[in-house]
């Protein structure tokens, strides 16, 4: 991208937008085809007004005070999302556009824009310049090292994520930042991000503080794993609950069609019944404890009578059904009971029956069991999304809430943040604490907001957003309205100032970053084919049966042998292919230049790509567990085999498959994509044929057979000399599979099209977990495995030391090789 | 000379001991003596509840290694060094790069190779499928020589 260039935006939508103002949202893109035609075409030789033409009509962009924030596509690869209906997905690719019906989507394209530039909008014209500082807080700014508890450390990370806290809260959860109950979501990372306890046992947490002394403001910060842990935290405590019911609860009306879905909405009758707006006494039949049964939401429509119901199950197989439209005394008198297969929490509901109206299925009584199939009753159980709100807390006015899908864990939850909050984690900046060894530690600080500054912001146990001066975005606090609090978490001015951090994730001399960079192109497809030389047809079953006849009845035999020595040369081929061909029209078959007068579709596209979507491997255990040589992950591939794959490539990933099909003759390869870390890449490929072809002479079926031995012959060759290229294709999730698995097994697959059309058309992973017998007191007795370097008095408990250089003590050598052999065995501290 | 004799139930690796039930003797050092395995001759009751000891003129603490009985109320005390609780301060002050390190501290690894991660023989497998895949039922292609009719 030019630096500096200008032009005279004359577009006046484009215009409007450039100079408007919006929130700084960037939203997810749906796939459309759009995504990868832009990202190929955003590049750094393209000029202001191209990319300003691009930005039209695609992207949402962000404005700040007049400066446009171009932006720049990157992709994450793909998540998944909620099952919809049938659905048809126009997609396209560099060869062409492509439609896949496809009554499972599942997936979404979603991507992460980073912001390489700014520019400055005024006048109709748009200036663009060079990327400009990322972060920082102003050359002038003055960094001192701060703490604050781990209650206004939680606060100051809401803030970021569009929360606002009042004191209702402290009411509703009176613990909610309580530092035991805190830490228990993962103690060591805790112990990581803390340091010790104030005199009030609050955890503390480092805050770097930032002064502007240009425009008197402050900037708050926190290590960027504390931010991770405090949206995970509050994720788990139903922080980001909005109380909404997803999708809408809506109570039909009487004679309304429902569509019946074999789902529940759960929750406790207390709940349920204030969801739907049921009015209960609770001191007749109902007895207080039943408040905090666990409940279902049961909708019954029958002769005309539409109601929803709470119903809990109330003597084993028995449910309690509650009336919707009546304000209910006695309860067993009404509606009567709902007789479900046991257990009815995670079980599909085999029937329903009901009881005491005679608006109801006649035959029914007192007693029975029947068994009603739920379409006779046009009853049946709806699922929804229920996440109730939490007293006290509320959503920031034009906020970006996070989204949690995949929050697993931690790194999962720092990975999400960076992709949704792009803008906190390029105004991050790099504090490079010394460790008590010496050695330089570079932590990335993110800016955080402010709690209430009405009270002390820096120790509060029950910080609130009311009044609030900082927002998600703005964070930065005017320095006059900093409190004067006896208790000042500026414990000290940074001997280092910080430094801005371009990346979030930082390289130290001894240890590069843990994150890698770079996406493999994307792959594309030869456009063309030479359609004066052959045809090609996609025909029905019919039309094949139609053409056949044809083919070899009389006229076409002495025609055809006017033209070809060997009639069956005017068919190339006739084969089934597994992927979706792409028609272009339609037509006769002809064969030469003879018409068949069979109609079909016509095949121009010789390429198509088939998505077979994405999943995502997190880890089970979070350790070393989840790695080689403890976990295996293999790949099932259609028309492929068993693949083996390198659990470090794929583990906290995100997996897509797709297949390139060449449906002219069937030859397919199968591309592995793994994104991590903000970065895509290809990582394995496999080619097959997903293509069986029929026999249309005794000279091609012997081809067609010899082919077919050779390819299982080499199979059975190269399996039995296991050699580094055996393939484990044919052998299914069987021991030995795995066995060759485990044997250096070589990424090809040696399937044949014939024995794959067989054989499962969808993907899955394989993986293979231990079974785990870790002593419970080893911590204690033995501690974790690690490489660090510490001086030993500042640790506790049992430790083994790996080097060390015994000097500096006046003993005698064998009492200075006792020692170091003491040390190196291990010993208490 | 002082003897201190004590009780000590702390592991034998553990750097700083819980010493108890102190008793000093007072002599002087008579004939060869070790520093590092010192013997000696004390004259006491019953030394036997005893496991531990100070010397403070080779300021050093030693485990007791054995006790004999030389006759009535005489006994000889044999001794080790204990090398850790005697430079202690300095010990603790070493830099040193530690393989295993206990819960709480910073940087325990648990991404690390090390014996704590046993398992057992079996395994368990998951399957997760991808949402879709290539076509149960094929789709019939053919290609016949010359031009589409139009």
């Amino acid at each position: 991208m030019p630096s500096n260039d200008v032009f005279e935006v004359t577009n006046p939508e484009l215009l409007e937008r450039l100079q408007g103002i919006n929130n700084g949202t960037i939203k997810d893109i749906v796939t459309s085809g759009k995504s990868t035609e832009i990202a190929s075409q955003v590049t750094d030789t393209l000029s202001g007004g191209e990319l300003a033409n691009i930005i039209d009509g695609n992207y949402e962009v962000p404005i700040n005070d007049g400066t446009v924030n171009f932006m720049h596509y990157e992709s994450t690869g793909f998540v998944d999302a909620p099952v919809t209906s049938t659905t048809a997905i126009q997609r396209s690719t560099p060869a062409g556009p492509i439609s896949q019906y496809n009554s499972n989507v599942t997936a979404i394209q979603r991507g992460r824009i980073v912001q390489p530039y700014n520019a400055t909008v005024a006048d109709g014209k748009v200036t663009l310049s060079s990327k400009p500082a990322i972060g920082g807080f102003g050359a002038n700014a003055a960094y001192f090292l701060g703490e604050v508890n781990q209650a206004v450390c939680a606060a100051q990370a809401g803030i970021m994520l569009g929360k606002t806290f009042d004191s209702a809260l402290y009411n509703a959860m009176p613990d909610i930042w309580d530092s035991i109950g805190m830490s228990s979501l993962n103690p060591e990372t805790w112990g990581s991000i803390t340091h010790g306890d104030d005199s009030l046992g609050a955890a503390l947490f480092n805050m770097v503080f930032g002064i502007n002394p240009d425009t008197n403001m402050g900037q708050a910060y926190i290590d960027q794993n504390a931010l991770a842990y405090m949206a995970k935290y509050m994720y788990e405590n139903g922080v980001f609950g909005t109380g909404e019911i997803t999708p809408d609860f809506t109570v039909p009306s009487v004679g309304d069609e429902i569509n019946v879905e074999s789902m529940l909405i759960r929750g406790t009758v207390y709940e349920l019944c204030n969801m739907i707006g049921l009015t209960i006494d609770w001191t007749s039949y109902y007895p207080d404890r039943y408040k905090n049964y666990p409940a279902i939401v049961v909708w019954m429509t029958s002769a005309g009578y539409s109601r929803a119901a709470v119903a809990l199950n109330n003597q084993g197989n028995y449910l309690n059904v509650v009336s919707q439209t009546n304000t209910v005394t006695n309860v067993n008198t009404r509606l009567g009971y709902a007789n479900l297969s046991s257990p009815i929490f995670g079980n599909s509901i085999q029937s329903v029956f009901h009881y005491g109206d005679s608006r109801y299925p006649a035959g029914v009584s007192w007693g029975q069991n029947p068994s009603i199939a739920l379409a006779e009753t046009s009853s049946g159980l709806i699922n929804f999304t229920y996440n109730p709100p939490i007293e006290g807390i509320g959503n920031q006015e034009g906020a970006t809430l996070p989204d949690t899908t995949g929050w697993d864990t931690l790194a999962d939850v720092l990975a999400s943040l960076q992709n949704q909050y792009p803008n906190i984690f390029n105004d991050s900046i790099t504090y490079n604490q010394i460790q008590p060894d010496g050695s330089i530690k570079p932590t990335t600080y993110v800016p955080v907001g402010f709690p209430n500054t009405a009270t002390n912001p820096w120790t509060d146990t029950k910080p609130t957003t009311t009044n609030q001066t900082t927002t998600q975005t703005n964070p930065q606090i005017d320095l006059d309205d900093l409190p004067d609090t006896e208790t000042s978490p500026l414990t000290r001015t940074l001997t280092q100032t910080p430094t801005q951090n371009p990346n979030p994730d930082s390289d130290t001399p001894q240890n590069p970053k843990d994150t890698g960079d770079g996406s493999t192109p994307v792959p594309t497809a030869p456009i063309g084919n030479a359609s004066a030389l052959w045809s090609v047809y996609h025909p029905t079953q019919a039309q094949v049966n139609s053409f056949g006849a044809w083919l070899w009845g009389s006229p076409f035999l002495t025609n055809i042998g006017k033209l070809f020595q060997n009639p069956i040369e005017g068919v190339i081929s006739l084969h089934k292919v597994f992927a979706p061909p792409v028609d272009s029209g339609s037509g006769n078959i002809v064969v030469g230049t003879l018409d068949s007068g069979v109609a079909s579709a016509t095949v121009n596209q010789q390429y198509v790509e088939v998505d077979c979507g994405s999943v995502t491997l997190s880890e089970d255990f979070g350790n070393v567990f989840d790695y080689d040589p403890y976990t295996k992950v293999a790949l099932y591939l259609p028309f492929v085999g068993i693949v083996p794959l390198n659990v470090a490539d794929v583990m906290r990933s995100t997996i897509n498959v797709k297949y390139g099909v060449d449906v002219f003759t069937g030859a397919c390869i199968a591309m592995v994509s793994v994104s991590r870390d903000g970065n895509d890449a290809t990582l394995y490929q496999y080619s097959g044929n997903c293509a069986v072809h029929y026999p249309l002479s005794n000279v091609q079926q012997s081809q067609l057979l010899s082919g077919l031995i050779t390819v299982a012959a080499g199979i059975g060759s190269i399996v039995a000399s296991g050699g580094a290229a055996a393939p484990a294709a044919v052998a299914g999730i069987a021991g030995g599979a795995m066995s060759a698995l485990h044997s250096n097994v070589g990424r090809s697959g040696g399937f044949s099209a014939n024995a794959g059309a067989m054989g499962i058309k969808v993907p899955y992973l394989i993986i293979e977990r231990p079974q785990t017998k870790v002593a419970e007191t080893f911590p204690r007795l033995i501690g974790y495995p690690t490489n660090y370097s510490i001086k030993l008095g500042d640790c506790s408990n049992h430790v083994v030391v790996k080097h060390v250089h015994v000097e500096g003590i006046n003993a005698t050598e064998s009492e200075l090789e006792q020692i170091e052999s003491l040390l190196k065995t291990g010993v208490l501290v | 000379m002082e003897i201190t004799l004590c009780v000590t139930g702390s592991e034998r690796h553990a750097i700083r001991k819980t010493l108890q039930n102190s008793l000093t003797l007072t002599g002087d050092l008579r004939g060869e003596s070790s520093v590092i395995n010192p013997s000696f001759i004390i004259e006491l009751d019953n030394p036997s509840q005893y496991n531990y000891c100070f010397i403070s003129v080779f300021n050093r603490y030693y485990f007791i290694t054995n006790i004999t009985s030389v006759r009535t109320n005489i006994w000889r005390i044999d001794c080790s060094v204990d090398v850790l609780m005697s430079f202690q301060t300095e010990i603790l002050n070493l830099d040193v790069i530690v393989s295993d390190l206990s819960i709480g501290e910073p940087s325990t690894e648990t991404y690390m190779q090390g014996e704590q991660w046993a398992t057992t023989v079996k395994n368990k497998t998951d399957i997760i499928n991808f949402p879709s895949g290539l076509l149960d039922d094929g789709e019939y292609i053919l290609i016949t020589s010359g031009g589409i009719a139009s």
